[in-house]
């Protein structure tokens, strides 16, 4: 159930987060067109294309909670066995949970309430609503990241650690 | 506080907290970027009251993610991502080939050749060191290489695409060294990285003397001339891009964009990947640049309290104790090798520039100078045990284990090392072209 519930939320920030990045291509490459074909350069768009990127990259990091595939240093976690591995991991994550409960939850709601009448240069959006993705990737990251918390207490077997960086 | 200040300086004390408190967070496994927040707000609430520590530190957060240029990064990682699937590595081999021709060990050349012909069109070493490496691994197997002694060139010339523009890593230096061009940048980071590609040439060319390693044929001119027009669109892309961003037609990012649907459009031609390869290209792309944000995000935080705990003139005071700019500058590197030996590259970048960077200025070093020798640096820590992306993807590519082919990487790394001293202290490698261009 749990795994499920997971598994959806990942599916669906992945989607998400594929969308926006073809969506940035897109809009980056319009704004080329439209400065030398239209010659009427497109204003919209680099800030569009700004607020955009803030939101994927939040989404995505998110996301990269719930696959731990944030870059970190994997030895430790790999030399321990059993309890004292759990315990680690569990430290581990409930740093991660500090940083977004306090960082990207507390302070981003005051960002989004102290800028509701701030508004953006260009598309004359309030910079609040901008600013709601930190809340909303606070409450992602504490679902994901709490989710695999519980997995990998509960689980009998080895819990799967964070992979090595190979990744980038 | 006040008892721990009246026999500490507040900075030192600041620095100790931050540093003491981030290295822990390395230790124990925590995300870097989790860790680089956590320790920063964990100083800055010695010095600010919490609820304004953790609102400013929210601010920074997202304000070291509010740029345009920043956007290059996911445009080139997508680049490179494309690459990979499309089919540009076998042709670029196939050039290199043609190049490393009658060398002793040709196959050696070739792949260090096709790394830098990759990485100047993908901005990246890790996807240098798979799509290359993983096309020329069986062919050096099938001519008796050593597999060890191949995927050793190949991981020591990988980060040459880190130099060779376009670079994700010049632009992060970029921003992060507060707007220095990205088109100095960009020119200026051929000499160093074709310097690394020689140097690599120079010891694989010793070494295949001496075991013997077979000459490849050389075709003849009627393939020689199908080879390079079968690679021309791959390398147009240098001219349209490179071209584009140093000739001002667009910016670093619009280039980015156009080099992403050009490997796009190059990859539909080639009949190299199916929806489904573009789909999870998509994906591992969102992911990879949403760590890498990420991670900037959280350097705000940490760059924010550097500043407002003054950490970096700490350590720029006692660094000019030592009063000679050669030994100051070989304190940096010695220091940035060890650093990359653990941490990868982008971190490293986001949490160095600012405290070397202005000790550099100051000494009279160019921030474009600065920059490239930086990033040679932490190139060559991706490429060492016990975190090296490059080290690792190279090994997998070529199906050996770090344990073997640490040996026959020694000498490439000597030799790397002797590079970057060239690098550090003859700035016209590094600021050469870019001045004759009139960028710097």
């Amino acid at each position: 159930m749990l795994r499920k519930i997971k598994s959806f939320v990942e599916v669906a920030l992945a989607s998400i987060t594929s969308a926006m990045l073809v969506m940035l291509v897109a809009l980056a490459i319009w704004q080329v067109f439209t400065r030398y074909v239209l010659k009427t350069p497109a204003l919209f768009t680099e800030e569009l294309l700004r607020f955009s990127m803030i939101w994927m990259g939040l989404l995505g990091a998110a996301y990269a909670f719930g696959i731990k595939q944030h870059l970190s240093l994997g030895i430790v976690p790999a030399m321990l066995k059993g309890k004292k591995r759990k315990a680690l991991v569990l430290f581990n994550d409930l740093v991660v949970l500090f940083f977004a409960f306090f960082i990207l939850f507390m302070g981003g709601m005051r960002a989004v309430e102290s800028s509701m009448q701030q508004f953006s240069p260009i598309l004359r959006l309030p910079m609040g609503q901008v600013y709601y993705i930190l809340p909303i990737t606070a409450v992602l990251i504490f679902l994901l990241q709490g989710l695999n918390t519980i997995l990998e207490l509960t689980s009998s077997e080895e819990p799967v650690t964070a992979m090595p960086d190979d990744e980038k | 506080m006040d008892i721990i200040f009246s026999f500490m300086d507040e900075a030192l004390f600041a620095a100790i907290c931050l540093f003491g408190f981030f290295f822990a967070f390395l230790i124990t496994g925590v995300p870097i970027s989790v860790g680089i927040a956590v320790s920063s707000i964990l100083t800055a609430l010695f010095f600010l009251p919490a609820d304004t520590a953790y609102f400013v530190a929210t601010q920074k957060m997202f304000a070291g993610m509010d740029s345009f240029t920043l956007l290059a990064i996911p445009f080139f990682i997508l680049s490179g991502n494309l690459m990979n699937k499309g089919g540009i590595a076998i042709r670029l081999v196939n050039l290199s080939k043609l190049i490393s021709g009658k060398l002793p060990g040709s196959l050696a050349h070739t792949n260090v050749i096709a790394n830098m012909l990759f990485g100047s069109i993908s901005g990246s070493g890790i996807a240098a060191a798979a799509a290359v490496g993983g096309t020329m691994a069986p062919l050096q197997k099938k001519e008796g290489y050593d597999p060890a002694f191949s995927a050793a060139v190949n991981i020591a010339s990988a980060p040459c695409g880190i130099l060779i523009p376009p670079s994700g890593p010049l632009i992060l230096f970029s921003l992060v060294s507060g707007g220095t061009s990205v088109s100095a940048l960009f020119i200026g980071g051929y000499g160093p990285g074709i310097l690394m590609g020689v140097s690599i040439m120079v010891v694989a060319f010793i070494i295949a003397s001496r075991k013997n390693y077979p000459i490849a044929p050389t075709p003849d001119c009627k393939q020689a001339l199908h080879i390079v027009l079968d690679a021309m669109p791959s390398l147009l892309m240098v001219v349209v891009v490179i071209g584009g961003i140093v000739a001002g037609v667009f910016t670093a990012t619009e280039g980015a964009a156009v080099a992403a649907l050009y490997s796009f459009l190059l990859s539909l031609v080639y009949r190299m990947a199916t929806w489904r390869n573009y789909l999870e290209v998509l994906r591992t792309t969102a992911v990879m640049s949403a760590s890498i944000l990420f991670l900037i995000a959280a350097s705000g935080i940490m760059s924010y309290v550097m500043a407002i705990t003054s950490i970096p003139d700490v350590i720029a005071e006692y660094l000019m104790q030592f009063d000679s700019p050669v030994l100051i500058f070989m304190i940096m590197n010695v220091c940035l090798l060890l650093v990359g030996t653990f941490m990868d590259l982008t971190p490293a970048v986001l949490i160095f520039t600012p405290i070397f960077l202005p000790i550099a200025k100051d000494l009279g070093m160019d921030p474009v100078h600065f920059g490239l020798m930086m990033i040679f640096n932490l190139g060559i820590g991706n490429m060492t045990p016990p975190v090296g992306a490059v080290l690792f993807v190279g090994c997998s590519v070529g199906e050996v284990t770090i344990e073997q082919v640490f040996k026959p990487l020694l000498p490439f790394f000597l030799v790397l090392i002797a590079a970057l001293m060239m690098v550090t202290y003859i700035p016209a490698i590094s600021t050469g072209l870019p001045r004759m261009l009139g960028l710097i």
